[in-house]
């Protein structure tokens, strides 16, 4: 039942609110709290670079609701098979903090360019965020997990690692 | 009558909304046929058109109205709808029964401790003596060993639903729909005491010589200690059964599958070395007699080892057994290849047994598992950790769900003998 995105352990703090940003993204997409408003205290979110506050609690799509075929077929579930409607980009959700995460594929994996993590990249590895998505921390990057463990990917030839939450410090 | 038609207005306005509107299609006067949504109080009339006819009475389709409204899962709003959507799924599971099989279950109270206290019987010493005189004296000595069993507990994931979709209200049931802990829980703990019968037997396990306990020091840890009026080579030296080599000749090496199968082809020569075949049930036969009616840990007077005719046997394996018997082409059949023919080859009528082969799934090809009238496993569980935790979040609109078991198992020395294990291919 592994998706590419689960969370294996909850930090107890418990989700954040805030608004989402215009775009979409996959369930479990890495954001960060980039401001918040002075006099209500809402947040807003963008997509976790250099740091992650949490993690997408749904999908998020442009436009409210399912589509008119997921309606017209009246299916509990969607093509991404979540359970939920997803959240509509630009308007209020959740993210989720983590102390262990499981993810696999490049929805959720920087595998090429600056960071890039392999099959080979080996355990203990510092890791950080960017554009929402896990990579090998550089300079500057708030450290906040490190590669455990390289798991057996769900689909061939994917990278699906095991990420456990450190204390946060600042790559040098 | 107003206020019905709007609560019917109501309800399929909350189909059309959940499930699209209803397309329908039309022939043109030129001929030509298009596909247009159909308009709402077409859509109503064929509606409720299609709920009279589907009910046998107004009660039935009050029912159904009431039934559709309630349902949450969409499965009946499914039913109503223009659209007939047929759901299927391709997950595959499969049950294997090698825990009620081969173990006896014991329940422990929640301070219980399983312990497990090997002894040995001592054998008096009878001799002639004159009829005045008096015999010898011996001092009664009883090796033991006592051996703690340890208990561990199994749990599944944690299953994270979510309980609030703002657009489709309680989601939950849906994904709960998709899993079964407790079905999953059962199959692990099922392959917990397949894996330990078929460990090491320096882990406990189950097969192999007998000679690996026989030259212990400690009587009490041996497989069996014998009378001296035993004449040990009769009895079985092992109860993992390999298959036979030609070496052994159509007579067959002891304790091994026959290489030469009985049953010969219409050319007279011996047939079938290798598969799931009678030889294999020639082997059962023979370790139960060879124990006669002193298998260990079994009473004072020792009790018979009687095969039940139930084999866990691979699914793929099960049809050599026909091919070895089936009627070759103008061959004059036997009894039990017009058994075969008649009845299948599920079950057979042979060596005085009714056998039974139970087809497996869950156990590679080329061994199979004869049950016995005894078990050789303890099997401990302590009810009082068997639990499902559900916790329920109404903030964060979440619910969380697992459960846990103990796991705790054992199989005896002196119980091994009630066990055989039959490779029936080369190695």
């Amino acid at each position: 039942m592994n998706s590419n995105f689960e969370i294996r352990r909850n930090r107890l703090t418990g989700t954040i609110s805030g608004t989402l940003p215009a775009t979409a993204m996959p369930v479990g997409t890495a954001l960060m709290i980039s401001a918040k408003d002075a006099d209500t205290g809402v947040n807003t979110f963008a997509l976790a670079s250099g740091r992650v506050d949490g993690f997408v609690t749904k999908e998020v799509r442009v436009g409210v609701g399912l589509t008119a075929t997921e309606l017209a077929y009246g299916l509990n579930t969607y093509p991404s098979g979540e359970f939920s409607t997803p959240y509509t980009a630009g308007n209020p959700g959740s993210i989720e903090p983590a102390e262990a995460i499981e993810i696999e594929g490049s929805d959720y994996i920087i595998g090429s360019g600056t960071g890039a993590i392999t099959n080979a990249t080996a355990a203990e590895t510092e890791i950080s965020f960017y554009s929402g998505k896990a990579r090998v921390a550089q300079t500057n990057d708030y450290v906040q997990f490190r590669l455990a463990k390289q798991m057996t990917p769900v689909n061939g030839g994917n990278c699906r690692l095991y990420l456990e939450a450190v204390q946060t410090y600042i790559k040098a | 009558m107003k206020a019905i038609k709007q609560e019917l207005d109501t309800l399929l306005n909350r189909c059309l909304t959940l499930h699209g509107t209803i397309h329908r299609t039309v022939t043109k006067e030129d001929g030509t046929q298009v596909t247009e949504i159909a308009p709402r109080d077409t859509a109503v009339r064929e509606f409720i058109e299609t709920l009279a006819k589907n009910s046998a009475s107004d009660r039935e389709l009050a029912d159904k109205i009431i039934a559709a409204w309630d349902d949450k899962t969409g499965k009946l709003q499914r039913e109503l709808s223009a659209a007939r959507i047929e759901q299927t799924q391709n997950f595959i599971a499969s049950e294997s029964n090698f825990r009620s099989m081969f173990f006896e279950t014991i329940s422990l109270g929640p301070e219980d401790q399983a312990t497990i206290i090997n002894n040995t019987r001592n054998e008096m010493r009878i001799s002639e003596m004159g009829d005045d005189g008096t015999p010898e004296k011996v001092r009664v000595t009883t090796p033991q060993e006592v051996t703690t069993v340890g208990v561990r507990l199994i749990a599944s994931d944690i299953v994270r639903v979510k309980t609030l979709d703002l657009y489709r209200g309680d989601v939950s049931s849906s994904a709960r729909a998709t899993i079964n802990t407790a079905r999953d829980l059962r199959i692990k703990i099922d392959r917990l005491h397949y894996n330990l019968l078929n460990a090491a037997l320096a882990s406990g396990g189950c097969y192999g010589a007998f000679s690996y306990e026989q030259a212990r020091t400690n009587k009490a840890t041996r497989i069996y200690v014998n009378h001296s009026v035993i004449d040990t080579s009769h009895l079985p030296t092992t109860n993992l059964i390999v298959n036979g080599t030609a070496a052994g000749g159509t007579g067959g090496t002891r304790f091994t599958v026959r290489y030469y199968d009985p049953v010969k082809d219409s050319a007279g020569s011996a047939t079938s070395y290798t598969g799931f075949r009678q030889a294999v049930l020639l082997a059962i036969i023979d370790y139960a007699a060879s124990w006669g009616d002193l298998l260990p840990d079994a009473g004072d007077s020792g009790t018979r080892l009687v095969p039940t005719g139930e084999i866990i046997v691979p699914s793929s394996d099960v049809i050599n057994i026909a091919l070895t018997m089936m009627p070759v082409t103008n061959m004059t059949s036997t009894d039990i290849q017009n058994q075969i023919a008649m009845n299948g080859y599920f079950s057979l009528n042979l060596l005085g047994m009714n056998w039974r082969f139970i087809p497996d799934v869950t156990i590679p090809a080329g061994t199979c598992y004869p049950r016995f009238n005894l078990m050789p496993g303890i099997s401990f569980e302590k009810p009082n950790w068997h639990r499902e935790f559900v916790k329920t979040d109404d903030i964060e609109n979440y619910e969380e769900r697992w459960q846990r078991a103990t796991y705790s198992a054992t199989i005896l020395s002196q119980r091994r003998p009630r066990a055989m294990k039959i490779t029936y291919i080369a190695a």
